[in-house]
């Protein structure tokens, strides 16, 4: 049960971290404050739903979400910098 | 005369075999009284003892000339050009201006000559059979010939008057298109020829039947000229022209029909269409070169099927729809460094590799059906899912969801101001000493820094991600097929516009605005008025400072200085370079009625309210509600990124003037605008000494021919797949009276053709006109309050043209293929936008 609250948590972590990073952008503070609360609600749900068990997944759903997305920026550009599949002859 | 040099005007120069393709058809001209410069032939006589044992795959030493050839050459200047103090030394290969393969430029011809140089321009010129482009066209094209270009494997020589022409050109005698059957076209520039054939001008291009009429004259803006004196013997000759000459006419109606009657003579004389170089000295009329055309009736290929890359490609619509002419090699150098591994450029163009689309795409759709879904015609086949890809399609997914679903949900719900941290990094860049120009791009389009900087910074993913209002417009018109079939499909569509708060409807505005100020001051509005395209920049130098027009213009450009037409291309100077576009933007509203332009929020309330009425439960409208709104806030999104989109490329543009100016100044480069002919690594290897000009300058002229050729080439679809395989619904000529399109701002309209080219030289729009143009981007936003619609040869309902036009409300159709070919000037056509076609309604 656990794994599967963790799993479930994962696009719902996607779905509130997107909001949070709202924060750094030149959105509208007040609603985008409004739209974390709503999107806290899955997690506020396991939290119910597991109590202190529900810890782990919480957590965990958040960092890996977290370092993936990190993860992924960085070696997306890292691999086109790269310069890989380029062929001279497109010039 | 000596056997191994013959006069042009001989008959033993008609013989091809001895003096080549070019000097027996320049004899013939010649014998048969048409206007000819004097001239004498070194024949393949000549070559065959100087090489007797030549291989066309291995490149020779330069021989020393034999002492006959070299005393029978002084005799025949001595006795032909006593007093010329230039002459031009032209390749003739025997295998040249074949019926098949006209070796066109694979061959070195010499201008500025003088006739103590003639012997190593010879050399020179023979030498040149064992190029490196002589050896590829060899290898992809002579082949059909039978020849392989080495049956018949030798040159001769034409050592020629060089003529001090003004201005000079090409005539095809015949629509090398195919498009226009009964017409010819002429293409003319200032200058010699030379300038041409390179790719270094944009030339004037007049459409004339055969019988004598002009039909269309498309005006170039012709900056150089390679000059007819000659001020540097050892530079390049080309020359900037004149600001009032660049957009000005290079001939009269009278002087091009001339020179279609005198291609039509060779064209008699030889029994085929031609392809006929001509210039004028003076005001006499002289032909130059006279070579069949190899492909009429079909537009030549971008690239020989040899020279294509392996496996299969469809081209990258989004952006084709907004620039249809290649990009220029360092462009594409430049971009092929930040776009993704799932495609690649030919000739200056993207495509998608289609191997790897079938291979992800978990659809049960058909090679054709991928094609056309991937070319955005026409309505999607049935979503049906592949069972064996679906799983992985969904791990992907989900996969590409929790790494990258941040940014995603990050960029729904952004104000305008959310992408003015984009407008700062770009100034700051700018104003950096950083000169990587491939890192600057990299920076600017795949992220600042990191994922903790504002995702304003990210104009492009911004932009990649608001194509999502596609979706959502999918489910709103499955929620009114389910829940309201009555209704009009095209109310859905009318909603579609942006949310108004667009940039291309302010730069709009300040273009209005501008026209208003200029007509609140009598006289500058009659000289805007009275004033040509070549004129109007004196205008605006007789302004004061102080004056109100001066100071809006300097705080438009000040706006929207780092937009332009073509700016997708590094090569295209920006407004705040050269406003000449803007002023003639400016022009034509003068003419239009004054006012507001039409306001399509009521429009858009209309259909709305229709919407709601239609569908009969509550949840439904909330959910048609939330719809329409996300599709109207993504709208806007995708729009307004493209004015930041501008800012990189201007950002780009910036740091590779100033690294031209440095090649410039210190001669490793000669002309400006070569820079965009080299690739970046080239370009910095230039910069720190590790090339010279020398290095450089035949890849610079081979590179300009062959986007020239390219150019004027049709842009394929695809590539690498059989006939049966290639989409299916190709748009264009439907009937004799019409044209098919896919409908991209619902409506229908009735007026008069306009064919325009570039937003710069349309001035003369008069409202209710139906503008037709081959593409459009943001550069041309301002010709859309002025037209009753849009017809345009590419795009899609996702297109700039779609977009701005559903903004205004006027009709467009686009992907009406081959549009500004069969359409007429002048014409009237009926547009029924929302039938996908058009109908031609009188000559």
């Amino acid at each position: 049960m656990i794994v599967l609250a963790y799993v479930i948590l994962l696009p719902a972590a996607v779905w509130l971290l997107g909001a949070v990073f709202n924060l750094l952008d030149h959105a509208n503070r007040p609603a985008t404050l409004a739209r974390i609360a709503v999107r806290l609600l899955p997690f506020v749900g396991v939290a119910l739903l597991f109590g202190d068990r529900a810890t782990a997944p919480i957590v965990g759903a958040l960092i890996s979400v977290l370092t993936a997305h990190i993860g992924w920026s960085f070696l997306a550009r890292a691999l086109v910098r790269s310069g890989w599949r380029r062929d001279p002859g497109e010039v | 005369m000596n056997p191994w040099v013959v006069n042009l005007r001989d008959a033993a120069a008609g013989d091809a075999t001895l003096t080549g393709g070019k000097a027996a058809r320049l004899s013939r001209l010649a014998r048969a009284g048409m206007a000819v410069p004097d001239a004498f032939v070194i024949t393949s006589a000549a070559f065959s003892a100087h090489f007797p044992a030549a291989d066309p795959d291995r490149r020779p030493q330069p021989p020393a000339l034999h002492s006959e050839l070299v005393t029978a050459t002084r005799t025949a200047l001595a006795s032909q050009f006593p007093d010329q103090s230039y002459l031009v030394v032209r390749s003739s290969s025997t295998s040249e201006d074949g019926d098949l393969a006209s070796f066109a430029g694979q061959h070195d011809s010499y201008y500025y000559i003088t006739p103590d140089d003639v012997p190593r321009a010879l050399v020179a010129c023979w030498l040149s059979l064992w190029s490196d482009p002589a050896l590829s066209y060899r290898e992809t094209r002579a082949p059909a010939s039978g020849t392989n270009g080495h049956g018949a494997f030798a040159m001769a020589v034409i050592v020629q008057r060089m003529l001090e022409a003004d201005r000079s050109g090409v005539c095809f005698t015949s629509d090398p298109t195919g498009a226009h059957a009964d017409h010819a076209w002429i293409e003319a520039t200032w200058g010699l020829g030379a300038a041409l054939v390179d790719g270094r001008v944009s030339p004037d291009r007049l459409l004339l039947e055969r019988s004598g009429v002009l039909v269309r004259r498309e005006i170039g803006r012709k900056r150089h000229k390679v000059a007819a004196a000659l001020s540097d013997p050892g530079d390049l000759r080309l020359e900037p022209v004149p600001a009032f000459q660049q957009t000005a006419s290079v001939l009269s109606d009278a002087e091009a029909i001339d020179v279609l009657h005198l291609s039509l003579e060779a064209e008699r004389l030889f029994g085929g269409p031609q392809d006929v170089e001509w210039a004028f000295q003076g005001e006499t009329l002289y032909l130059l070169q006279s070579r069949p055309i190899t492909a009429v009736g079909s537009r030549p290929a971008a690239q020989p099927d040899a020279a294509r890359p392996p496996g299969r490609w469809v081209l990258f619509k989004p952006l084709a729809e907004n620039f249809t002419e290649p990009l220029t090699p360092l462009s594409v150098d430049l971009f092929r460094r930040v776009l993704p591994p799932i495609g690649r450029f030919v000739d200056g163009h993207y495509y998608l590799s289609l191997d790897i689309a079938e291979r992800l795409c978990p659809l049960r759709w058909r090679t054709d059906e991928l094609v056309d879904a991937l070319l955005l015609r026409g309505e999607p086949p049935p979503l049906q899912p592949n069972l064996w890809k679906l799983p992985l399609a969904a791990v992907g997914f989900a996969a590409l969801y929790l790494v990258d679903g941040i940014s995603w949900h990050r960029s729904a719900h952004l104000t305008r101001d959310g992408l003015t941290a984009y407008a700062a990094l770009c100034q700051s860049l700018k104003r950096g000493h950083r000169d990587d120009v491939p890192a600057l791009l990299q920076r600017l389009v795949l992220g600042a820094g990191h994922p903790f900087e504002p995702i304003g910074r990210r104009a492009y993913y911004l932009n990649v991600s608001a194509g999502r209002y596609f979706l959502l417009l999918g489910a709103l018109t499955a929620l009114m097929a389910r829940y309201a079939p009555d209704l009009d499909r095209r109310v859905v569509q009318s909603l579609c516009s942006g949310d108004g708060d667009t940039f291309s409807r302010y730069l709009v505005e300040d273009i209005r605005g501008l026209a208003e100020v200029a007509r609140s001051d009598v006289r500058l509005r009659h000289a805007l008025r009275a004033a040509d395209p070549t004129t109007l920049g004196s205008v605006l130098a007789e302004l004061a400072p102080d004056h109100p027009f001066t100071l809006a213009l300097e705080a438009f450009l000040g706006r929207f200085g780092h937009r332009c037409s073509k700016e997708m291309e590094l090569a295209t100077p920006r407004w705040r370079e050269d406003p000449l576009p803007v002023l003639l933007m400016v022009r034509g509203y003068l003419s239009a009625p004054t006012g507001r332009a039409p306001d399509t929020h009521a429009d858009t309330l209309l259909a709305r309210d229709g919407i709601r009425q239609a569908l009969p439960r509550r949840w439904q409208q909330h959910l048609a509600d939330y719809l329409i709104r996300r599709i109207r806030y993504y709208v806007s999104l995708r729009e307004n990124t493209r004015h930041y989109h501008a800012m990189a490329m201007d950002v780009a543009r910036g740091k590779l003037l100033e690294l031209e100016q440095r090649l410039l100044a210190a001669r490793r480069l000669r002309v400006p605008g070569d820079l965009f002919y080299l690739t970046w690594d080239e370009a910095r290897d230039l910069d720190q000494g590790r090339l010279a000009w020398q290095d450089v300058s035949e890849r610079i002229r081979q590179r300009r021919r062959r986007r020239r050729g390219s150019t004027r080439a049709v842009v394929p679809d695809t590539l690498g797949l059989a006939d049966a395989q290639g989409a299916t619904r190709a748009n264009g000529r439907s009937e004799a009276t019409g044209l098919r399109g896919q409908c991209a701002s619902p409506g229908s309209a009735e007026g008069r053709v306009r064919i325009v080219l570039d937003p710069a030289c349309a001035h003369d729009l008069e409202p209710g006109d139906i503008l037709v143009a081959p593409y459009t981007d943001p550069g041309w936003t301002p010709l859309f309050p002025l037209v009753g619609a849009v017809v345009v040869e590419i795009g899609s309902f996702l297109s700039h043209a779609g977009t701005v036009a559903r903004e205004y409300g006027i009709p467009c159709l686009v992907d009406v293929t081959g549009c500004t070919q069969t359409l007429r000037e002048g014409q009237r056509i009926r547009v029924f936008a929302s039938e996908g076609r058009l109908e031609i309604c009188a000559p």
